[in-house]
């Protein structure tokens, strides 16, 4: 949950210092001095609950409640989060002064967020739903802070891609308890001090359809706020094409940077032996194939990050017997693609002399204009590649599946509670 | 709870202002964060360490929390090196150590280090009180302030209360384990932690304004710059000045 000092970039602490004086700001106007006493003793209770350690398993997790503080205070959240954390700065330690904006960033706007949510889904007329909200509010902000860290460390460098996805996973149970919990002690809020949820009276109904509709929005906006941000992966795409003589490509990692110096294992189709080249700074490479045929490249970037690519040579007659001849395995160069290859003679008079009916000076032709052909084409195959290298940059798949599971485990309690209430 | 241990002493730290100590923990802090050079963090990290020696706080009590600080530190050892990219040290089976993630993790845990120590030496070592105080010195918005001197003012009348709630319900047979009960009873322990504190919350509220409290945090501490501030600071402008020279000739 809390991120260490000296691990974030500079540009992260500082985004993250921004994004909490701006929810300080906003916080501090929502606390009058009528309501600063209250607020300073949820913050304190909070603290408290926060020293808490709840069974899970075989180990235990101490509390976090955003959500829960998020749907009992609104936008005071902010400052009540970022005070429990400088007292646990100066009282334990725990962190230090310059990680303060970006953790109290991480745990207070899905609390925020989700909390403002949940809120306007409670009324005293339907405490199991209100739970039910409640708790799943509770769940997701801890989802969402779990997600921030790990977006504000995958954005800190490439080598903490791994630490992120396990600091996201072990977060799941911990939402998982959390939701119980928020739900119960909203649950258990609403028999016995309504107020404090801001309850006081059963809402009419065409009031709470506006209510449901205006939280319906705001959800969806919070949820396409945090939904595309992802969490870094580090899966490596390859791209790999044939462009008449060489097969070219360029190896990069799902977050768009290249894959520099990565093993690739070539193989033919039907032929046992395979050979290797690396791809070169900009993740690219390129080598002439032996004659035509289905070719299957492996690309090894290293800790088990594999990619394949099929590329299927069909070589024209004409540049077969033209190149054929002068291909080897070991030929395979990584030094640039055949861009930078040197151009071959343009002969000019070939095209201006040439009698149709000659057949070398067609096939002189046809390679000249495949030649052409291909370097008019480059730079639209580069945007390509750069559309496809930025359409894999985020996976979503690790976010679905976290509110699914979620979203699932607090349906099969809500399935339970209502029976129980029959 | 154990708290404000460290802010017990008469060390020049403990005496020192705390609107210095505050100041002199931000920049250092920010500098600590800019660094990147080994040896003018192995520097940084050399005199926070000196700093956090000379408070002579129970040695104890110091490793104790750096232990807890650094456990984040070894998770990341144990995964970074391996995560990075660069040049391999060597292979063990399916995973590479290399080089570049080895100087990062060392990086990053003198960073951390340097900067807990710090902390630990400069704003642990003031009371609460006295911090409150400063930070509003300091004009930092009085409404946080308050926030953050009334929470401390309650954590430990709450973890009291907390305590015999709980209490109550290990008396009356409660064990946790992972089932719903548990979470459920928690959560009404929770509950009820929560509703004592808004009521009295509203209580302490009342009892203010009786005493004509109108949002204001009176000042009830001066503080004026002495010898040891003025040492500390000098020393401060010293370290972070051969900091950045070590990381600008580097």
């Amino acid at each position: 949950m809390h991120i260490s000092e000296g691990v974030l970039s500079i540009p992260v602490l500082a985004a993250g210092a921004a994004i909490t004086v701006a929810g300080l700001a906003i916080g501090i106007r929502k606390v009058p001095p009528r309501k600063l006493p209250k607020v300073a003793l949820l913050t304190a209770a909070f603290f408290v609950a926060s020293l808490v350690h709840v069974p899970i398993g075989p180990s235990n997790a101490h509390l976090v409640l955003n959500g829960l503080l998020g749907v009992l205070l609104g936008w005071a959240a902010f400052p009540a989060i970022f005070i429990g954390l400088v007292l646990q700065a100066v009282l334990f330690q725990f962190g230090g002064l310059t990680t303060l904006g970006v953790n109290t960033a991480n745990m207070a706007i899905p609390g925020v967020v989700f909390g403002l949510i949940a809120r306007r889904f409670l009324s005293l007329k339907m405490p199991t739903f209100s739970a039910i909200v409640a708790g799943l509010a509770g769940g997701m902000s801890i989802l969402g802070s779990g997600l921030l860290v790990a977006i504000s460390l995958g954005l800190s460098g490439d080598s903490f891609s791994l630490v992120s996805r396990l600091i996201f996973t072990a977060h799941l149970p911990i939402a998982l308890v959390e939701a119980f919990i928020t739900g119960f002690s909203i649950r258990f809020l609403l028999r016995v001090r309504p107020e404090m949820v801001g309850c006081t009276s059963p809402l009419r109904r065409e009031e709470s359809a506006k209510k449901t509709l205006n939280a319906a929005l705001v959800a969806l906006v919070a949820f396409l706020m945090i939904v595309p941000q992802g969490v870094q992966a580090h899966r490596v795409n390859l791209f790999a094409w044939f462009d008449g003589e060489n097969i070219v490509g360029r190896a990069y990692y799902s977050n768009g940077r290249p894959a520099i110096e990565a093993a690739l294992k070539v193989k033919k189709e039907g032929f046992r032996e395979s050979f290797r080249l690396k791809t070169d700074k900009e993740g690219r490479f390129s080598f002439t194939p032996k004659g035509p045929g289905n070719y299957e490249l492996v690309l090894e970037a290293g800790q088990g990050h594999m990619a394949k690519a099929y590329v299927q040579v069909k070589f024209n007659e004409t540049l077969k017997t033209g190149k054929g001849s002068n291909t080897t395995q070991g030929e395979a160069d990584a030094k640039g693609s055949f861009y930078e290859e040197k151009e071959r003679p343009f002969k000019k008079d070939s095209v201006i002399k040439g009698v149709p009916g000659s057949i070398k000076k067609c096939q002189d032709m046809e390679k000249t204009l495949d030649r052409l052909l291909i370097r008019r084409l480059e730079p639209i195959r580069r945007e390509l590649e750069a559309l496809a290298v930025s359409q894999n940059k985020v996976t979503l798949r690790d976010v679905i599946s976290g509110v699914g599971y979620i979203l699932g485990i607090v349906g099969i309690w809500a399935y339970l509670l209502s029976r129980r209430e029959k | 709870m154990t708290c404000e241990h460290m802010a017990q002493g008469k060390s020049l730290l403990h005496r020192a202002d705390p609107r210095v100590k505050i100041m002199v923990a931000i920049l250092l802090s920010l500098e600590v964060v800019f660094l990147s050079s080994l040896i003018s963090l192995f520097l940084a990290l050399v005199s926070a360490a000196f700093m956090l020696f000379s408070t002579r706080i129970d040695t104890r009590l110091l490793l104790k929390r750096l232990l807890v600080v650094n456990v984040f530190v070894v998770l990341l050892w144990l995964i970074i090196p391996f995560s990075t990219p660069g040049p391999a040290l060597f292979t063990l089976g399916p995973f590479t150590l290399t080089s570049t993630g080895l100087l990062l993790c060392l990086v990053i845990t003198l960073k951390c280090n340097a900067i807990v120590m710090f902390n630990m030496s400069l704003l642990s070592t003031s009371t609460v009180f006295a911090l409150a105080h400063a930070l509003d010195h300091l004009k930092v918005p009085s409404v946080l302030v308050q926030l953050f001197f009334f929470s401390w003012r309650y954590l430990h009348v709450l973890e009291e209360e907390y305590m015999r709630i709980k209490r109550a319900a290990v008396l009356r047979g409660f064990r946790p384990g992972t089932n719903l009960f548990t979470y459920r009873t928690y959560a009404n322990i929770l509950g009820t932690l929560f509703v004592r504190s808004y009521d009295r919350g509203q209580r302490v509220y009342w009892a203010m304004v009786c005493r004509g409290f109108d949002g204001t945090f009176w000042l009830l501490q001066h503080f004026r710059l002495r010898g040891t501030d003025f040492l500390l600071m000098s020393f401060t402008a010293l370290l972070s000045t051969s900091l950045l020279f070590i990381q600008w000739r580097s």
